[in-house]
């Protein structure tokens, strides 16, 4: 890639593709056998794993405990019957939307992995994702974070830059998604629907002159004509006009900003509160570490951002 | 808001007619600000802090011309911040800015006792003057000679002073003299030259002979800056000095023009209580956030019309800024030149061209970013 961007690339397991690429490889799919061989043979270039396929065949734990994992596993039955095949390391699962999905969040949560709501978070009603945000907040017991929230909420208390399209890895210049052929596209989305912005072989400035990118441009640039709601909106700062441009809709996740950023407050109160005694209650403790790596895998660790 | 700069518009009125005036309107709903807006401002500020977070306000006395008030107004509000604001804890600072054309001594010992900033020492009164003639014109009288008699009253009081020079198109091709001309006439002032915005009376047939365009204003400023390096930098030349000491890294302060964040920090307030962005946009009057007199503070700072100022700065990031290697130097410009020139807020000032030939002829590549520079 010749435009000088250091880009995080997802990609099949396949040989021919993965040869040409600088390190800073996400694999994915359902082929654990081939996974496993990809991962052996370039594990200097592959920093995650996105493995969707039956968690019976999950690659070995040992090899996954090197890179960042996201499971897009079927259900709990699933995980519950695999949870031995998992790496120690804290791995995300996607969750898909539904009835008992709380229940599921619960489950996972209780199994040491991350939930994680980001990608399906309007296609849940903001009063179901209110109870998991509050869950999230207040539960005692919960021992691993939900996603996005916390993410969301460790970037406010620390007041730090936050940017959903960054979070969803829906922007060109940082993240790209791969065919099998070498075709890219913006999301596993827009692959499935052949919304390509060119192929791994072309230099990447030539990807802007694709229809998917001209198209996004376009409704970034147009977004104070066609949607002046969202430069109206006290989260635009987060949202950045990504839950317009995927998903029309965007009650759901103004609920949850709504709500983590009066937690954020009372967190920030509660600091200030108990600065001079140096530490806060352990409940109010921001995990750092891998924690908030695996949280978001995609994402750089918080603390590698100056506050 | 824990810290906040107001621009208080205390009359419409004036006594002179510069060509290019901002504040200049056809005609005016309210002259002067009541007595009751005035007491109404300190007591939604009193409120605010009592509900929130506010440590310190500087209040800018403007207008119109805010010396043509009775000294009274004055008295009044320094009354009004012992007697609501001070008790509270908020730290509170005053500053002026006039054409000192009415200043007389009665005038100068009231400012002697206005005039200082947070922390108890004396502050400033910010003026503007222009040797070409026909630029700054007072109604009845000689311009000139009446504020030479004035700056002299003001130094004999001790009132410091600062200068504000507008550039327009009989002085844009005239740099080093006007250079030579303020800092030798008012060697001890901070100078801000700023170019001359499309508004007021400027809007007027007869002012667009003085408009210049955003090329010129990029010449200009790149002249001046050359010019006041070659004089070792002896004097306080504005936005040059900010700027300076941004590049180096000695100062991550910039102006509010340059800042991107001025929306934080700012507001506007017109004669009749309505609150604006700032100076310029009560003189614009285009998006009020909301009245004093009828709202808190609290629910006014939540207008749309202050988010969207707030998020401008992310959208142009994100958008037509977002290649601009200067963009850490000037987040756009200001959002009140881009709502004159286009209509828009979400459209970079239209002075850029200017401004990106004044960094790349002065400074070459930005500064490394370092944390917290930004």
């Amino acid at each position: 890639m010749t435009d000088g961007l250091t880009r995080i690339v997802h990609t099949p397991p396949s040989a021919h593709l993965i040869d040409i690429l600088p390190p800073g490889v996400v694999l994915y799919g359902a082929d654990g056998a081939a996974l496993t061989q990809a991962l052996r043979y370039w594990s200097r270039k592959v920093i995650g794993v996105d493995f969707m396929g039956p968690l019976s065949e999950i690659p070995p734990a040992e090899i996954l405990e090197s890179v960042d994992v996201v499971l897009y596993a079927e259900g709990e039955k699933e995980l519950i019957k695999n949870f031995h095949r998992l790496p120690r390391r804290r791995v995300l699962c996607r969750i898909p939307s539904g009835s008992g999905l709380f229940d599921s969040i619960k489950l996972v949560a209780s199994l040491n992995i991350v939930p994680d709501l980001l990608q399906n978070l309007e296609e849940i009603s903001p009063e179901q994702a209110l109870d998991v945000v509050r869950y999230y907040l207040h539960h005692r017991a919960l021992q691993v974070p939900i996603e996005p929230f916390h993410s969301i909420l460790s970037r406010l208390v620390l007041s730090q830059n936050l940017d959903l399209w960054e979070m969803a890895r829906y922007n060109p210049d940082h993240f790209v998604f791969l065919d099998a052929e070498g075709n890219v596209g913006l999301s596993y989305e827009d692959l499935a629907d052949k919304r390509f912005l060119g192929t791994i072989h072309q230099d990447p400035v030539s990807w802007k002159k694709s229809e998917v990118y001209r198209d996004l441009s376009r409704f970034l640039n147009e977004l104070p004509q066609t949607h002046p709601e969202c430069l109206a909106c006290p989260f635009f700062f987060f949202c950045r006009g990504y839950m317009r441009y995927k998903r029309g809709e965007c009650m759901t996740l103004t609920a949850v900003l709504e709500e983590l950023r009066q937690a954020s407050v009372e967190i920030y109160e509660l600091r200030e509160l108990f600065a001079d005694v140096g530490q806060l209650p352990a409940q109010l403790e921001v995990e750092e570490g891998s924690r908030s790596r695996t949280a978001n895998p995609q994402n750089r660790d918080i603390r590698d951002e100056p506050v | 808001m824990r810290h906040v700069t107001l621009v208080i518009k205390t009359t419409q009125a004036c006594n002179a007619a510069c060509i290019y005036c901002s504040s200049w309107k056809e005609d005016y709903t309210e002259i002067n600000m009541s007595e009751e807006t005035l007491r109404a401002l300190h007591v939604r500020l009193a409120e605010y802090a009592q509900e929130g977070d506010l440590e310190d306000v500087l209040f800018t006395w403007h207008g119109g011309e805010p010396l043509l008030m009775d000294n009274s107004f004055y008295y009044r509000a320094l009354d009004l911040q012992e007697e609501l604001l001070k008790p509270l804890g908020i730290k509170v600072g005053n500053i002026m800015q006039s054409n000192l054309l009415s200043l007389n001594e009665k005038k100068a010992e009231m400012l002697v006792k206005l005039l200082h900033f947070h922390d108890g020492q004396p502050s400033s009164v910010g003026t503007s003057f222009d040797p070409i003639p026909g630029i700054r014109v007072m109604k009845h009288g000689d311009y000139e000679r009446r504020f030479r008699e004035a700056v002299s009253v003001a130094q004999e009081y001790g009132i410091a002073l600062g200068l504000v020079y507008t550039v327009h198109k009989y002085s844009v091709d005239r740099v080093k003299e006007i250079y030579d001309f303020l800092t030798s006439e008012f060697p001890d002032m901070t100078i801000r030259f700023n170019p001359l915005y499309h508004e007021g009376r400027a809007l007027l047939p007869e002012g667009e002979r003085y408009y210049i365009t955003p090329r010129e204003w990029g010449r200009f400023i790149v002249e001046l800056h050359e010019i006041w390096d070659a004089d070792d930098k002896k004097h306080t030349i504005e936005p040059f000095a900010a700027l300076w000491d941004f590049h180096q890294g000695t100062g991550y302060s910039l102006d509010c023009e340059h800042s991107g964040s001025c929306s934080e920090h700012h507001l506007g307030i017109g004669t009749d209580g309505t609150v604006y962005c700032c100076c310029r946009g009560v003189d614009l009057a285009r998006r009020p956030y909301g009245n004093l007199n009828s709202e808190k503070l609290a629910s006014i700072l939540m207008s749309p019309y202050r988010v969207q100022l707030h998020n401008r700065s992310i959208y142009l990031r994100m958008t037509v800024c977002r290649d601009c290697k200067w963009w850490r130097y000037c987040h756009g410009g200001c959002p009140v030149e881009s709502d004159i020139s286009y209509g828009d807020l979400f459209h970079p000032t239209s002075w850029c061209e200017g401004w990106e030939r004044y960094f790349d002829t002065i400074f070459g590549s930005p500064r490394e970013e370092t944390p917290g520079s930004s």
